[in-house]
């Protein structure tokens, strides 16, 4: 297999393979999303289960995706074929009339052009937006969570040092009141109070 | 170019420009649905979520005819921008509001 046959190979399939790979991705979205598999119902409350950034992130990566590989494929069938010849070309050769030109002589004459990337600087405003505002909800509703988590371990934890502090007195005062009752030892080993509260004495 | 790779390209373009619709509109129809059977709870929206999750829709259906009448990716037009770029304001801004005692309030 020569260096032009194994182009003309991968131009024939990664343009399926991909437009595979991609459809079957999409059909599988959506059909979480139509069998509750993936959950959108709470898609427009304030929930950190769904999060409506993170769908429209999902809509416009697709759309680009789709876009771009159309874009693509029309330029390889365009510049390659003739243009007007071919059948994608003419799906869209009305509207792109003024803009796609005529085929050159060399892909006229079935030898392959060079064929360059198509400009995606456009998309990259819309998935900047998308992921932008993803990004900055993430952030907030994070730190959120995070702040609230604090907050109840520390409100937690000085109820915890509240209530030790209570049993630690009571388990002292026990203490002095079995000593000054002339008590066997009279001595405190532990003011550490026990879950039931009243071992802690000797 | 050989002829298989005109055809593997042109069923590829055949497929991406049908996959495109179909994928937004079975987002949409799910969308509605959910709205319509009550899964989707809009008794419980908040402001601002709703208002981006039309104008997702209807920016992606625009971009998705846009580039299909351009033959190119086109760069969205300042009304786009401005659409999209007010409702993912609005709706950080209500997310941040929501959030705004966790983050710089007392604890």
């Amino acid at each position: 297999m020569d260096a032009s046959s194994t182009v003309a190979f991968a131009l024939a399939a990664v343009p399926i393979v991909v437009i595979v790979i991609l459809a079957a991705l999409a059909a599988k979205i959506v059909w979480q999303i139509w069998s509750d598999e993936m959950d959108i119902s709470k898609l427009l409350s304030n929930s950190a289960d769904a999060s409506l950034s993170r769908f429209q992130f999902l809509i416009f990566t697709f759309v680009i995706g789709f876009s771009y590989l159309m874009i693509l494929c029309f330029e390889v069938v365009h510049n390659g074929a003739g243009g007007a010849s071919s059948v994608a070309a003419h799906a869209i050769n009305a509207a792109t009339a003024n803009t796609a030109g005529a085929a050159s002589p060399a892909s006229a004459a079935g030898v392959p052009v060079r064929i360059d990337l198509p400009d995606a600087s456009g998309a990259a405003w819309l998935l900047g937006i998308s992921a932008g505002g993803y990004a900055l909800g993430k952030g907030i509703q994070t730190s959120g969570d995070t702040s609230t988590k604090n907050a109840e371990v520390t409100a937690n934890a000085a109820a915890g040092a509240v209530a030790a502090a209570a049993t630690g007195q009571q388990t002292v005062a026990r203490t002095v009141t079995t000593t000054a009752g002339g008590g066997a030892s009279g001595t405190v080993t532990s003011t550490t109070p026990s879950p039931e509260g009243d071992d802690g004495e000797t | 170019m050989p002829p298989d790779v005109i055809f593997a390209n042109t069923l590829a373009f055949d497929l991406a420009r049908a996959a495109g619709p179909l994928f937004l509109g079975a987002l949409f129809l799910a969308v509605l649905l959910k709205m319509t059977s009550g899964t989707l709870n809009i008794g419980a929206v908040t402001p601002g979520r709703g208002q981006l999750l039309i104008v997702t829709f209807g920016s992606a259906a625009a971009y998705w005819f846009t580039t299909i009448q351009s033959g190119h990716l086109p760069r969205p037009d300042p009304v786009m921008l401005s659409l999209l770029g007010a409702s993912n304001g609005v709706h950080l801004g209500f997310k941040l509001a929501e959030n705004w005692s966790a983050l710089f309030g007392k604890t």
